[in-house]
């Protein structure tokens, strides 16, 4: 997916203050420990792309890549013996397993492709939502209208999950080779893995992603039939949007603005139509990949550190279903909002109401919390939004909140915090604020 | 097409469509077939009085210009079907043909026209309307639309399937006739949509001589092609198992290039052995598509031991020169497509027999025995009414009406009031509809609490299919309304779901058919009541489902955490589903057969 100079600038710097952090001096030396990449959704791995040259490491994940991770931690779906290229639609479809899922995950991400592809070239205007004035009777002149900026919501919403959800190839491929490199060790996770970071003192608990055998609510969506629908809808998404695949080409075909009159009804209904069905394809495909997140509890002395991902509520049901993790869960000291505080990735009858150290009041056993978040980049309605804001005013009430739409701009965009092993007691600490100036750090777009 | 003296039919006209898909060949060549449409004069497109084909498609945002009509009565008989598939303007007539012939078969099954739930006379069609293995009928969109996809080998054009069409057609004709079959009730009514499209779907395909004979060779021979079949079969051969077995060969085939996508209509629902397991205990069944699967299974085992019945009633008759019994080819294959026909019909039929909320399956078996009795009293060509009722039992279908009448419904009372009503406005006016059913609320038990409305008034003349035998009927559909608070559920004998805030409002829907023979006395009253334990089972299916938790985040405010249906769409879009209702993102309902298998169940497409 092509993103902006200044998103990859940004990366880049993001990755030169790690390497920093790692111990590089003068540009040599440094060494990372671990590298998590929770699930494969383009907002989690991007910064993992690299250049494709190899001699010229300009990119943050060439940078990553040179200070060698001696763990490269990922979820079971993508492990690279699952090797989704080398089936058919139909062999998939027969093989089915876990195979036939990462193939599954595969068609879902040239689906995606296929679908921003139509999107872009459409545009706002060739592709209406559904609109308000759509009640009126067969033969009305109305076409479904609204507002324009709600129209362009729409096809942006469609654009904004599908690239997230298209595959990047050199972030997957990064992170593979991270993991095969010399002296690295690439981990595939599921829940009830045991996780060996040599981390001495810590302890990583993975209580997802289940996987097909683990949990039934994953095999919902992976029936062999809707293996080989994705990889087939991958293949039609791709194949008919490029000019060479048009369907009778040549034959007495005029574009849709120049559509007879008695034929425009329709062409605005079915544009509505339409749009509607992308934006529908893309929402099941983005929570089908969220649901391949790695959920994962850091245990340092009394500390439970809590890194779900962008995990939904089928992902989190095995987990919750397990006493034994209910009780891990229940000692949460800091928690990493899942899914940048959307609705449904933090279950509130199975987690929430189960935090023991949430609390009204401040104290030096209060829970933290912090988010990933940007307002207004998704959801239009109140169920949809992102942070959700009833969330986001329980996190405030209840836990020591931080998040990352309030850093000023002086600021750079992370938080530090001291665990104390022995007590299990979490603090921030002081901002390093001498390490940028103001204005030095640009916002990704 | 001309009879023998080259007279043109007034009336009807007979056009080339693909007979099933272009995956169903005999040898290499695709099969194709004639279907009976009206005769009418068509403006480009093709473009007539029940349908417009609008050649957009909104994925490449590109509008194809039709052909002008020609003179040709059939305009692409003869031409070779691999240059049929490959001519857009023929996909466009294969659509407006199959489309027409369906409503065509429904309005003869009914003896009267049949109105487009959206008001309007005219359903929209786009036979390529987007790049995607899809394809539906909206009501809001008042169309039809197909869309075409990557297949296996080739470009899959869902507008050359005879059953994609039929069953989307029947989507839309249902949804006409009984409008409220698409809200929440029972899981047989949410199945009931699929089901029935699939019959519709499946008994057209069959209604082609070029099909049946595919079903006669596939499970005759038990090979995969034989160039040049016996002209002649002994009926020995022609056993249930065998015609059975050509029914599933032909679902393997049908959509061939993309097996294990397509076809599965058939096929799945051909392997569904007999038992009532499915129906009543196993939980898969429970989910809309599959528990549909049921009622075509139960009525493709009707239709093969009808036709078993027919052949050996045939076979007696004659005698080869080797002694055994055997009957001409052409012969066997003629009463297949014939049967497939007259079972259609009865089916189609039965609409107007069937309770217009919440339909059982139960329900629908006595519909179409009762419908089957009044229309084809002579049953003894087919026995088709003792098969159907064995077929659906053997699934663990019992008819709701009593078995002692045959499983019919019982007549209505004698003793109702015709004194305020006039005969020729009870034949079409709702008024005078609801006038009678005023006065006789009483006898005929309706909710005297109810919001009532008579939806519908329709004289209608049925023909008996073999013998020309006409019936007049006049049949009217009304619906009871009530709105009630979980406290006053007990006037009308319901229970309320243990946990259910007393104050938690509850809509109960009621209504019947009403069967009016030519005197303006009514036959049959078929519905359901507002009240009544049937009500309590559904109000607490609804209730654990989650179906009422928007109404209380409308009102208190759910947490930001739960699971809790977001907020109902625009213009009430409503899942035909239930025990999922997502809502917004519930079930794609409106998704043909065979591709709506494949859909993950979380896309939301328009509804039917």
């Amino acid at each position: 997916m092509p993103r902006s100079s200044a998103f990859l600038d940004y990366m880049k710097k993001v990755a030169d203050d790690i390497a920093t952090r790692c111990g590089r001096k003068n540009g040599k030396g440094g060494q990372l420990h671990a590298v998590i990449a929770t699930h494969r959704h383009a907002d989690h791995i991007n910064g993992f792309a690299t250049k494709g040259k190899r001699e010229a490491p300009d990119a943050s994940g060439d940078v990553i890549r040179s200070l060698e991770p001696r763990f490269v931690v990922q979820p079971w779906t993508e492990d690279p013996d699952l090797d989704p290229k080398a089936l058919a639609p139909a062999e998939a479809a027969k093989i089915g397993g876990a195979r036939g899922f990462a193939a599954l995950l595969a068609g879902m991400q040239s689906a995606a492709a296929g679908i921003v592809e139509e999107a872009v070239r459409l545009g706002a205007k060739r592709l209406t939502p559904p609109g308000a004035g759509e009640e009126s009777a067969s033969g009305s002149a109305q076409s479904p209208g609204m507002g324009k900026a709600r129209q362009v919501a729409f096809v942006g919403q469609i654009r904004f999950l599908g690239e997230d959800n298209i595959a990047n190839r050199s972030a997957v491929e990064n992170l593979i080779a991270m993991g095969k490199a010399k002296g690295a060790k690439a981990l595939y996770l599921h829940a009830d893995t045991t996780a060996n970071l040599g981390l001495p003192g810590v302890r990583t608990h993975v209580l997802g992603p289940p996987t097909l055998k683990q949990s039934e609510a994953i095999r919902k969506m992976r029936s062999a039939d809707n293996v080989e629908f994705w990889m087939l809808l991958g293949a039609t998404g791709t194949k008919f949007t490029a000019a060479a695949g048009v369907p009778f080409p040549g034959r007495d075909c005029v574009d849709g603005a120049r559509v007879p009159d008695h034929a425009r009804w329709l062409r605005d209904h079915v544009r509505s139509a339409r749009a509607e069905t992308l934006l529908g394809i893309v929402r099941t495909l983005d929570k089908q990949m969220n649901n391949t997140s790695l959920i994962l509890v850091f245990e340092v002395g009394g500390a439970r550190l809590l890194f779900p991902g962008d995990a939904q509520i089928e992902n989190w049901q095995y987990a919750l279903a397990n006493p034994e993790y209910r009780r891990l869960l229940a000692d949460t000291t800091l928690y990493k909002v899942g899914h940048h505080g959307s609705r449904n990735a933090t279950p509130k009858a199975g987690l929430w109401d189960h935090f023991a150290k949430r609390s009204a009041k401040d104290g030096a056993d209060r829970m933290w919390s912090v988010v990933s978040t940007m307002a207004g980049k998704h959801g239009t309605t109140e169920a949809t939004r992102v942070p959700r804001k009833t969330l986001v005013e329980a996190l405030e009430h209840d836990t020591n909140f931080r998040t990352t739409q309030n850093f000023e701009r002086a600021e750079p965009d992370w938080r530090d915090f001291d665990i104390d092993p022995t007590t299990g007691r979490v603090t921030e600490v002081e901002k390093p604020k001498h390490r940028r100036t103001a204005g030095s750090v640009m916002k990704p777009r | 097409m001309a009879d023998s003296l080259g007279v043109l039919s007034p009336r009807t006209r007979w056009v080339t469509v693909i007979a099933q898909d272009p995956s169903v060949r005999r040898g290499k060549r695709i099969v194709t077939g004639e279907v009976a449409i009206p005769r009418e004069d068509l403006r480009e497109g093709p473009w007539g009085h029940r349908v417009q084909v609008v050649d957009y498609d909104a994925s490449l945002d590109r509008y194809r210009k039709p052909k002008p009509i020609t003179d040709r009565d059939d305009p692409f008989k003869d031409t070779d079907p691999d240059r049929l598939i490959a001519d857009p303007e023929f996909h466009a007539w294969n659509c407006y043909a199959i489309v027409m012939s369906t409503l065509a078969r429904f309005e003869f099954a009914l003896g009267r026209r049949v109105a487009w739930s959206f008001g309007g006379h005219q359903i929209k069609v786009a036979p390529h309307a987007f790049a995607d293995a899809n394809a539906f009928y909206s009501r809001q969109d008042e169309s039809i639309l197909f869309g075409y996809f990557q297949g296996r080998k080739e470009t899959v054009f869902t507008c050359l399937s005879h059953d994609v069409i039929s069953h989307e057609t029947t989507h839309a004709l249902l949804d006409g006739l009984r409008k409220r079959y698409m809200d929440p009730s029972s899981p047989d009514q949410a199945a009931f949509h699929e089901g029935f499209a699939d019959v519709v779907a499946l008994l057209s395909v069959f209604a082609m001589p070029g099909v049946v004979e595919r079903i006669v060779d596939l499970g005759e021979t038990g090979k995969k092609e034989t160039t040049d079949p016996p002209r002649r079969i002994a009926v020995s051969r022609l056993t249930e198992n065998r015609l059975f077995r050509g029914v599933l060969r032909l679902g393997e085939q049908m959509g061939e290039e993309i097996q294990g996508v397509r076809g599965a209509a058939l096929r799945s629902s051909g392997e569904i052995k007999p038992s009532p397991q499915w129906y009543h205990e196993d939980p898969k069944f429970e989910e809309s598509h599959r528990r549909g699967e049921i009622l075509v299974a139960a009525i493709l085992h009707a239709f093969v031991g009808a036709w078993r019945h027919r052949l050996v009633g045939m076979g007696a008759e004659t005698e080869s020169l080797d002694g055994g019994k055997t009957l001409d080819r052409e012969r066997v294959v003629e009463e297949g497509a014939a049967l497939a026909g007259t079972l259609l019909t009865t089916a189609i039929r039965a609409l107007d027999y069937a309770p217009t909320v919440d339909l059982k399956f139960g329900d629908y078996l006595s519909a179409v025995l009762t419908g089957d009795r009044e229309v084809r009293p002579d049953d003894k060509k087919y026995d088709l009414r003792r098969r159907l009722h064995e077929a659906f039992a053997s699934y663990g279908i019992r008819p709701s009406a009593s078995t002692a009448d045959g499983g019919a419904w019982p007549h209505a009372p004698q003793s109702l009031r015709y004194g305020g009503v006039h005969l020729a406005s009870l034949q079409r006016d709702p008024d005078e509809v609801f006038r009678f059913l005023w006065d006789n609320r009483k006898d005929l038990g309706l909710d005297e609490g109810a919001y009532t409305e008579v939806l519908s008034v329709r004289p209608c003349t049925r023909v008996d299919p073999d013998d020309g035998f006409t019936l007049h009927e006049t049949v009217a559909q009304y619906v009871q309304i009530r709105r009630l608070r979980a406290d006053e559920l007990r006037h009308v004998d319901v229970r309320p779901p243990d946990g259910m805030p007393t104050d938690t409002e509850v809509t109960l829907y009621g209504g019947a058919a009403l069967v009016f023979d030519e005197f303006g006395h009514l036959k049959y009253h078929v519905g359901k009541s507002v009240g009544g334990d049937h009500q309590s089972e559904q109000l607490l299916r609804r209730w654990t489902s989650g179906d009422f938790e928007r109404t209380a985040a409308g009102s208190g405010g759910l947490p930001h955490y739960t699971c809790a249906a977001p907020p109902a769409r625009p213009r009430g879009r409503r899942s035909g589903s239930h025990g999922d209702e997502d809502s917004a993102e519930a079930q794609p309902a409106g998704i043909s057969g065979w591709l709506r298998r494949l859909l993950p169940s979380r896309i939301p497409l328009r509804r039917r």
